[in-house]
């Protein structure tokens, strides 16, 4: 339909729904694959593995504080930005998952962090902060769950 | 607010309007993703990008991937601006034929 000139109202609708075919076709593209959500969620909880470790006071020099090194490294820095690279690679799209901002689930897992290291550092409970961990894992998996469904959201919508 | 309808006839070529309607809400899409929503070859949604480059509507980025280019493409501020005003007045048009005014499109 190259015309020219204004179109009929029923052009106009034929075109609006053929917007709204193309908006839903990407909205199947937008949302991340299965590896993505699990990659986030246990990027996180090597966080919470690696500082369970920390508060073992591993030896300097130790295995047990270069794992404890690497797996906050891993899952605060490296693991979030080669997961992004990955993501953005296999859908083909570039959006950003994160506009609305992370505060709610900074203070969730943040807190999850501050009460296992309590637990575990001062309470001596063992493996608290692992425990934590793996409720920071569900919390983790769930945002980005819900990420992908408001993201699918808003392309349909166009906004 | 609302955008003012305005019939952009570069835009208004179906493909053309479905692929700045799929750039709006994103960064940026892969020139693969696009085609594969569209389903149409390489060599038509190549010229229509090429229309919408021309006119300001669209960029172009080309990203070195190991041995190959990969082409991602973005919504301008001025193709956002002759998007929303027509597809204002699409459904402007549209609601001529009743009660359809309101789409969310």
């Amino acid at each position: 339909m190259e015309s020219s000139g204004s179109p009929t109202p029923d052009d106009a609708l034929a075109l609006l729904r053929d917007v709204d075919t193309a908006r839903e076709s990407l909205a199947g593209r937008v949302g991340s694959p299965w590896w993505y959500r699990l990659g986030a969620a246990l990027s996180t909880a090597s966080m919470f593995v690696g500082m369970g470790l920390v508060v073992g006071r591993p030896a300097a020099g130790s295995d047990a504080e270069s794992a404890s090194t690497l797996l906050v490294v891993l899952g605060a820095c490296v693991a979030p930005a080669v997961l992004m690279y990955c993501l953005h690679r296999a859908t083909g799209v570039a959006v950003d998952r994160y506009v609305h901002g992370m505060l709610p689930w900074y203070l969730q897992v943040f807190g999850l962090l501050a009460l296992g290291f309590v637990l575990q550092a001062f309470l001596d409970v063992p493996l608290a902060l692992v425990a934590a961990g793996a409720v920071a894992f569900v919390v983790t998996y769930d945002r980005e769950r819900r990420i992908d469904a408001r993201l699918r959201a808003q392309v349909v919508a166009g906004t | 607010m609302s955008a003012r309808p305005v019939f952009d006839e570069l835009i208004h070529a179906p493909n053309r309007l479905q692929v700045c309607a799929m750039l709006a809400p994103v960064d940026a899409l892969e020139f693969g993703a696009v085609r594969d929503s569209l389903g149409v070859s390489d060599s038509v949604l190549s010229k229509h990008v090429r229309v919408l480059t021309e006119a300001g509507y669209v960029s172009v980025a080309k990203v070195p991937h190991a041995s190959r280019t990969r082409t991602w493409l973005t919504l301008t501020d001025a193709g956002r601006t002759a998007l929303d005003g027509h597809l204002a007045e699409l459904r402007r048009i549209a609601g001529m034929a009743g009660g359809v005014a309101d789409r969310p499109t």
